[in-house]
């Protein structure tokens, strides 16, 4: 019994040294966000903590800026471009590698993923002289071009994994119905994969949203909003880049709130 | 009198394949233009009328030959603190109930879809000489003088294992989630202490796990730019920073292109050595 | 003069191979208008690849298929016409109950309020007809199966085609089901064609078994024929329980057993010399005064299965027999070792081939 007591008493304090360590980590994961908060709101020009005082002017700056909301702005544009272009070339990507029975499928499933593995500053200079060649930099299309190429692995695997674990005889069953095989796709198993589809959707947004290395490259002098922030970060201007991190935060936070009432969680499925 | 072999049969036969494999050449072909093409053309670069002149200097120069060592170091760095801080924390998500798994995801969730410019300037406005961090021990009095934890090595291995740490809670959380509690209880039943039951039962179990979140955090580290571009000061070339000045400062295409055949072969060499050693059975979740 | 039957279905010398494997080795079948088939046979059997050809979800390497007098080899499921209810009744989802029934009509166009009325009749015609706005998951299995099979009949097809639909159904639920179904075709007069495992399930449905092995056709015949009169050893294995003992004719009409023992031998058996099969349904046996025991044995063993109960019977030679009878329980059944004696009528004994 007495031995009991003492494994009981010794595991607690394992469980209590768990659950320190956890707040640690988890207080550090949150650390920099967090920060950005009230540094956003600071009255001071320098990056001053405590802040002196309380002020909007850096959110002032931000939204009044037409620089800032130009860059914004492209992201955005960006950003929902390679979110449509990704999704629908990944899935009928994801259908074809999940369904099809071809010679190179298991090639092409790992080509698909490549984007995933290669180093993003390898590729983001390959494009850059590619483009440059063509004359094709500054260009806020061409950014569209290199950010689908790395959303569309992710589209390929969320996707993909939720084809796999769809029962294909509903589809066999609307065909014995009278549809053909596309009506019967868009019908039956387009709706029940839907969670899946804003899963990958929303992450190839975010992943164009967020990337800075293959817009700093392509972008040029017309930059996309990570570019700008980069920038204003190396260059130490001033803390609007704050007041920006903080919309940023609070963006994604409220559209992962949507994702995650809309379907699935957004886990991702690596 | 036996039917003749149906003709059409072969086409009716095939054509769903047909169709599959026409699904997936828009997405084929832009993969081959825009991912395949400029490599290969990259590659192409590094080798001027086939000479490996780039790759000598990358590979000899001594300059150059410790900045790939001190990639590689860093990485290292990286890849040990993200193990050590995560462990314990997706072993913390995979037993927890519904109300504390969520409150956990978003610990976890929230910073990685932020993005890595956001994180990385909140961290310079913590770990700078005028920084919270600093000034919280000066004034608490545990320093006399503000610690230097920007612009050197410490700062980008904390940044960079702040934002690659999901990296290796997912793969972790995921193999622990598979585990059986049974065992562990199976095991202190016969006799052995907490320390065995998680030394000779649990982490094996786990190591899949842990060898996927290393190969993954490993690999992503030695390819990084942003955090060690931000964080380090220009005081910590790692390869990703040293390949963007040679473009960008020095318009050095073909050695630049070398270096990026470097890392790239680097960063392929340790997904195939994962491989092997996990017998070719890499599942991710 | 009875006009010759109305068919439905034919399929034609259907063959279909996978790599070295033959699914289906040439098979030919048709299938009366109104009636039920059920194709029977083990996992294997070819059934399912054919029960495909037929639906369309797999094209035979040769062969053909004609759905009421059309071609339909090559031609997609989409366009046969045909219904089909499937193992794990596929039901969609994210659709209720009416809109699933209402995608068949859709899919051909019907208007909105003749699909309605349809929908109604179908879900009236299984019984179910406050059901329509729930959703699939909210049925249980046996209502989820007649929702199922309501779909696969609304659009009144020429033939229906059921896979299997039974298997998850517990088996009160399954012989209700069972029953169900076999008044719903007769009373839509439709031409069915049922696919299953179960050997009892056959027997209870059909009109005329299929059986088949190895992608072939053993036997087609009634129910009673299949029963009574299998063709070969594997279909006398395969249906039903029966005593099969393998003989050599000799002079005067018996064959003789290994054992030495005889056997007196229905007329049409093939003459002496020949190695035959001799099948024997345990309930034919009855008990026999002493004189004319045509089998004297020993109770080894007795299995009691409530309303009847099975006695296998060794005799000096060591052969043993199953007997079933029904068991009123108003005496003890026999014991262990107690003798009994059994006879049988000619009549009652089939022979096959032996193979």
């Amino acid at each position: 019994m007495d031995v009991t007591a003492r494994r009981v008493r010794r595991r607690n304090a394992w469980h209590y040294a768990l659950y320190a360590w956890c707040a640690l980590v988890f207080f550090f994961l949150m650390a920099p966000l967090v920060v950005v908060f009230p540094i956003s709101l600071s009255s001071s020009s320098y990056l001053q903590f405590p802040p002196p005082g309380w002020s909007w002017r850096w959110y002032d700056a931000y939204f009044s800026d037409p620089t800032w909301m130009d860059a914004t702005w492209r992201s955005l544009k960006v950003a929902a471009c390679t979110t449509v272009l990704a999704t629908l070339l990944g899935t009928m990507l994801a259908f074809s590698l999940v369904r099809g029975r071809y010679p190179g499928k298991a090639m092409l499933n790992q080509a698909s993923l490549l984007p995933l593995v290669v180093p993003v500053i390898v590729y983001s200079i390959a494009v850059y002289a590619m483009f440059g060649y063509l004359k094709l930099i500054g260009m806020w299309q061409a950014i569209v071009l290199g950010h689908t190429v790395h959303a569309i692995p992710f589209v390929v695997i969320i996707v993909g994994a939720a084809l796999r674990t769809f029962d294909v005889a509903q589809e066999h069953a609307a065909m014995s119905l009278g549809a053909s095989r596309a009506r019967a796709i868009w019908r039956v198993t387009l709706p029940q994969i839907r969670p899946s589809l804003v899963s990958a959707a929303f992450l190839a947004f975010i992943s164009s949203f967020d990337e800075l290395v293959v817009a700093m490259f392509l972008g040029g002098s017309n930059m996309t909003l990570p570019k700008k922030m980069f920038d204003n970060i190396v260059n130490e201007i001033d803390p609007t880049i704050a007041a920006v991190s903080v919309v940023q935060i609070v963006l994604v936070t409220v559209v992962l709130v949507i994702v995650s009432r809309l379907g699935s969680g957004a886990a991702p499925a690596k | 009198m036996k039917p003749a072999a149906s003709p059409g049969g072969w086409w009716r036969r095939h054509r769903d394949n047909a169709t599959s494999l026409l699904a997936a050449t828009p997405a084929m072909l832009f993969l081959a233009v825009l991912y395949f093409l400029p490599m290969v053309l990259l590659f192409a670069q590094s080798l001027p009328n086939g000479s490996l002149v780039h790759y000598e200097k990358a590979l000899t120069d001594g300059l150059y030959v410790r900045v790939l060592l001190d990639t590689l170091l860093v990485a290292a760095y990286v890849t040990a603190a993200c193990l050590l801080l995560g462990y314990p924390v997706a072993y913390f998500l995979a037993r927890a109930q519904r109300t504390w798994l969520a409150v956990g995801m978003i610990f976890v969730l929230l910073p990685f879809w932020t993005s890595v410019l956001v994180r990385t300037y909140g961290w310079m406005v913590i770990l700078g000489r005028n920084g919270i961090l600093n000034r919280a021990l000066l004034q608490a009095g545990i320093i006399d003088a503000p610690l230097p934890l920007m612009n050197n090595t410490a700062g980008v291995v904390i940044g960079m294992a702040h934002v690659l740490l999901p990296y290796m809670i997912f793969p972790l959380y995921a193999v622990m989630k598979r585990i059986d509690g049974g065992l562990m209880q199976a095991a202190e039943g016969m006799g052995a202490s907490g320390w065995q039951v998680f030394r000779r039962i649990y982490f094996p179990l786990t190591l899949p796990g842990v060898l996927a979140g290393v190969t993954l955090v490993y690999v992503l580290s030695i390819g990084f730019f942003i955090t060690p571009a931000l964080l380090g000061g220009g005081k910590v070339p790692m390869i990703g920073v040293l390949i963007e000045q040679q473009v960008h400062t020095f318009l050095n295409w073909g050695f630049a292109a070398a270096l990026s055949a470097v890392l790239l072969a680097a960063t392929l060499a340790v997904y195939a050595l994962m491989r092997v050693v996990l017998r070719g059975n890499m599942r991710w979740t | 003069m009875t006009e010759a039957p109305a068919i439905a279905l034919r399929v034609v010398g259907a063959t279909r191979r996978f790599g070295a494997t033959i699914a289906l080795g040439g098979v030919d079948l048709e299938v009366r208008k109104g009636e039920m088939l059920t194709l029977l046979g083990p996992s294997g059997s070819g059934k399912t690849t054919l029960l495909k050809v037929i639906a369309g979800f797999e094209i035979p390497d040769e062969g053909e298929v004609f759905l009421a007098g059309r071609n339909v080899t090559l031609a997609p499921p989409a366009r046969r016409d045909v219904g089909m209810v499937f193992q794990n009744y596929a039901l969609f989802p994210h659709m209720t109950v009416a809109q699933n029934i209402a995608f068949p009509l859709e899919m051909r166009k019907v208007p909105r309020a003749e699909r309605d009325r349809r929908v109604a009749d179908a879900l009236a015609l299984v019984d179910l007809p406050a059901h329509g706005g729930r959703l699939p998951r909210e049925l249980s299995g046996g209502q989820q199966q007649r929702v199922a099979l309501a779909r696969a009949v609304v659009f009144g097809p020429s033939l229906l085609l059921l896979d299997e639909p039974f298997g998850a159904l517990d088996r009160k639920l399954r012989e209700q089901m069972q029953l169900e179904v076999r008044r719903l075709q007769r009373r839509l007069e439709l031409t069915a064609v049922f696919v299953t495992h179960d050997q009892e399930e056959a027997l209870i449905l059909s009109d005329r078994i299929a059986v088949m092995e190895a992608g072939r056709l053993s036997q087609l015949g009634s129910p009673q024929e299949i029963y009574g009169r299998p063709a070969n050893r594997f279909v006398a294995d395969f249906i039903g329980e029966s005593n099969l003992f393998r003989a050599r004719v000799v002079a005067d009409g018996h064959a003789e057993l290994e054992s030495g023992l005889r056997i007196p031998l229905p007329d049409g058996a093939p003459g002496p010399g020949s190695d035959i099969g001799l099948l024997l349904r345990p309930e034919r046996p009855k008990r026999a005064a002493d004189g004319n025991a045509l089998f004297d044995g020993r109770v080894v063993e007795i299995v009691y299965l409530g309303e009847t109960v099975k006695y296998r019977i060794e005799d000096a030679g060591g052969v043993q027999l199953i007997v079933r009878w029904p068991y009123a329980g108003r005496e003890p059944p026999l014991a262990h070792g107690d003798a009994l004696r059994v006879g049988w009528d000619r009549d009652d004994l089939h022979w096959i081939p032996w193979t």
